[in-house]
C-alpha cells in the first residue's frame, strides 16, 4: 500500500505523512490545530489522548496521516478520519475523536456526537482510499473510532450497530467498525 | 397500513406528528409524552370517538388516564390514513355541541356525502314503495315513523361503515401496571368485584387475560425455558430446567410480570379474522437484557401478523439494539437471498423487521424527533446511547482525577 499511497499523493514524503514503527509498543496523538497524527514519546502516554498500536511480532507498521497531512481540508468536501495504519494486509483507519482539551464539560460534544462524526469520517477516508485504488479485496480493513478510552462502557450498542451498517453498506471492503482506544497488528 | 397521529397541546405533548408502522416504538425520559402518544393512539384507534354527535371521548380519554390533558380551546389530535380520510377532534372550534368535554367533531366529508347519498337513494325506494296502489293508505305518522327510522338505520350504517374504514385494526393497551397482575394472584377476582379503584386499563387488562388463560390453557416461553399452564383456576410454571411446577406468584419476577402479557398476546394474535394493534408499555420490565431481546422476537413474530401491527414505549437500549438487529436481518436477506437459511441460524425470520414498516421516535420537550437514520434504515445516534455516553465519560473523568497530579 505504501507505494500506491506515495504515488497517488505525491507530497506525501515531502510532507512526512508516511512513517514506519516496528516497535512492539508506539503511542499516537493528534495535536490540535494544523499538525497531524504523530507518534508521541511512551513516557508521555496518555490514555485517554492517545492511541496505541500494539505490535508484538515487530512488524514494519506504517502510519499515514490522512486528515491535514494526505488531505487538506478542502470544503465542501466531507472530511477524512486522521490517520491509517497498515501493514501487510492489515489495515486500520482511525478517528480521534477525544474530549477537546481544556474545555469546560458543556462546550464540549458529548460522547454520542463524537462517535457518529467519527463514523462519518471513517467512511469517507475508506471511500476515497477504495475509489484510488489503494484497498483490495485481500486487504482486513479495521475501522476505529477513538473517543478518549475503550471500550465504551456501557456501550452506546444501536449507534455502534448503525455506524457498522452505514460504513458496511457504503464501501466495497468488509470493514470491522468499532470504539477503541488500540489496535493489534 | 400507515397511520398517522398528529397532536397539539395535549398533555406534555406542543406539537407531535408521529408515522405509525408495523413496528412503532417510542423512547424518551419519564413524563416526555411517549405514553400519551401510545394512549392516545389506543384511545382513537377504538373508533368509538367517532360518534356524530354524542361523544364517547371524555369517557375514553377517562379510561387511558388522559382525559385532564385536554387544554381547553387549543387541543387538536388528528389522526390521518393514507388513503387522506382523517378524523380529529380539534377544542379551537366551536363546541356548543358538546360542551361538556368541549370538543368538537371534524367530520370527513365522505360521511356526509356517503350519508346524503344512500338517504336520497332509500327515500327514493320509500316513495316508490308508497306510490304503489294498495289495499289500504298507510297512516302518515306510520310513514314519517319509517323515515325517522330508516334515516337512523342508514346514519349508523354509514357511521359503522367509515369507523371500520378508518379504523381498521381493534386496539389492545397493555399498561406498565401489569407487572402487579401475577403478584395479586387469585385475589384479583374479588379486587374487580369491589372496585378499589385500580386504573381501568389495568382492570381490562386483568380481565382479558383471565378470558385468554382459559382458552389458552398452556403455552411455551422460549427465551425463560418455561413452560406456562393454567389448571382449574390456578397459573402454574413449569421449569424445563428441573421439571418442576411452581405457582406463577413463586417465581422470579420476570416471569410473572411477563407470563400474563405473553398469554394475552398469544390469545389475541390467533384471532386471524380481526386485524389488531398491540400497544405495550415498557415490554422490558422486570427482564434481564437476554430475556428482553426473546420477547422482543416474540412480540415481534406474534403481534406483526397479518394486518397486525406493534407499538412499544421503551427505556431500554436492549431492545433498541435488538431492534437493529431485526432490521439488519431483513436487509441482509433483500441482498443476499441465497443465503437466507444462514441468516435465519442468527435471526429467526419470523422475527425480521422491514425497514419500510419501523419507525422509532424520541418523546421529549412536547414534540418528537424520528430517530431512525435515513441512509441505514436502522435506529441510529439516540438519547438512550447519549446517556451511556455521558455515564462513561463521567466515568473517565474520576479516573482522571484520582491520577491527576497532587
Amino acid at each position: 500500500m505504501r507505494e500506491a499511497i506515495e504515488k497517488q499523493f505525491t507530497h506525501c514524503r515531502q510532507k512526512g505523512c508516511l512513517n514506519v514503527y516496528p516497535e512492539p509498543v508506539s503511542y499516537y496523538s493528534d495535536p490540535p490545530g494544523e499538525a497531524w497524527v504523530v507518534r508521541v514519546p511512551d513516557e508521555q502516554y496518555d490514555p485517554e489522548r492517545h492511541f496505541k498500536v500494539r505490535n508484538p511480532d515487530g512488524r514494519p507498521v506504517h502510519l499515514a496521516a490522512i486528515d491535514k497531512c494526505l488531505i487538506g481540508r478542502r470544503q465542501p468536501a466531507p472530511k477524512r478520519c486522521d490517520c491509517v495504519f497498515f501493514e501487510g494486509r492489515d489495515v486500520c483507519f482511525v478517528e480521534f475523536k477525544i474530549r477537546a482539551e481544556g474545555k469546560a464539560e458543556e462546550d464540549d460534544r458529548n460522547q454520542e456526537t463524537r462517535l457518529l462524526e467519527a463514523g462519518d469520517q471513517l467512511l469517507a477516508s475508506i471511500q476515497q482510499f477504495e475509489q484510488d485504488g489503494l484497498l483490495n479485496a485481500q486487504h482486513r480493513v479495521r475501522a476505529y473510532a477513538f473517543v478518549g478510552y475503550g471500550p465504551l462502557f456501557p456501550a452506546p450498542t444501536t449507534t455502534l450497530l448503525n455506524i457498522a451498517e452505514l460504513i458496511d453498506s457504503e464501501v466495497r471492503s468488509s470493514v470491522d467498525f468499532d470504539a477503541r482506544d488500540s489496535v493489534m497488528f | 397500513m400507515n397511520e398517522q397521529l398528529i397532536v397539539k397541546n395535549f398533555g406534555p405533548i406542543k406539537d407531535a406528528t408521529v408515522d405509525f408502522k408495523r413496528v412503532t416504538v417510542f423512547i424518551g425520559p419519564t413524563g416526555g409524552g411517549k405514553s400519551t402518544l401510545a394512549k392516545l393512539a389506543a384511545t382513537v384507534k377504538q373508533g368509538k370517538m367517532v360518534d356524530f354527535g354524542t361523544s364517547d371521548a371524555e369517557e375514553l380519554l377517562s379510561k387511558y388516564g388522559i382525559s385532564s390533558y385536554i387544554i381547553e380551546k387549543s387541543s387538536i389530535i388528528k389522526w390521518r390514513l393514507e388513503n387522506e380520510l382523517s378524523f380529529s377532534i380539534d377544542t379551537t372550534k366551536d363546541s356548543s355541541e358538546n360542551p361538556d368535554l368541549e370538543i368538537h367533531q371534524v367530520l370527513t366529508e365522505d360521511y356526509e356525502n356517503n350519508y346524503e347519498s344512500y338517504k336520497s337513494e332509500m327515500h327514493a325506494e320509500l316513495e316508490k314503495y308508497l306510490s304503489e296502489p294498495k289495499g289500504s293508505v298507510l297512516p302518515a305518522s306510520l310513514v314519517a315513523d319509517i323515515r325517522s327510522k330508516m334515516d337512523s338505520v342508514i346514519k349508523n350504517y354509514i357511521k359503522e361503515s367509515m369507523v371500520s374504514i378508518l379504523f381498521p385494526l381493534i386496539p389492545h393497551y397493555i399498561p406498565a401496571e401489569r407487572i402487579l397482575l401475577a403478584s395479586i394472584g387469585e385475589s384479583w377476582a374479588g379486587i374487580i368485584r369491589d372496585d378499589i379503584g385500580l386504573p381501568k386499563l389495568l382492570v381490562e387488562f386483568a380481565n382479558e387475560f383471565s378470558n385468554a388463560r382459559k382458552a389458552i390453557k398452556n403455552i411455551k416461553i422460549p427465551f425463560f425455558s418455561a413452560e406456562y399452564s393454567y389448571n382449574e383456576g390456578q397459573d402454574f410454571i413449569k421449569s424445563a430446567e428441573n421439571n418442576k411446577l411452581f405457582n406463577l406468584h413463586e417465581t422470579a419476577s420476570g416471569i410473572q410480570s411477563v407470563t400474563p402479557l405473553l398469554v394475552l398476546l398469544e390469545h389475541l394474535s390467533r384471532n386471524t379474522e380481526q386485524a389488531q394493534s398491540f400497544i405495550i408499555e415498557e415490554p422490558e420490565l422486570n427482564l434481564y437484557p437476554t430475556a428482553q431481546q426473546g420477547l422482543l422476537n416474540w412480540l415481534v413474530e406474534k403481534c406483526t401478523q397479518g394486518e397486525n401491527d406493534l407499538t412499544i414505549t421503551t427505556h431500554s437500549p436492549y431492545i433498541l439494539s435488538s431492534c437493529n438487529l431485526l432490521l439488519e436481518a431483513y436487509k441482509v436477506a433483500q441482498l443476499r437471498p441465497d443465503l437466507e437459511e444462514e441468516i435465519a441460524a442468527i435471526v429467526p425470520k419470523a422475527c425480521w423487521l422491514n425497514p419500510n414498516e419501523f419507525a422509532a421516535y424520541y418523546v421529549a420537550d412536547g414534540t418528537v424527533k424520528p430517530i431512525t437514520d435515513e441512509r441505514t434504515h436502522l435506529i441510529g445516534g439516540n438519547e438512550l446511547d447519549a446517556v451511556s455516553g455521558d455515564i462513561s465519560d463521567s466515568f473517565r473523568k474520576l479516573l482522571r482525577l484520582k491520577k491527576q497530579a497532587v
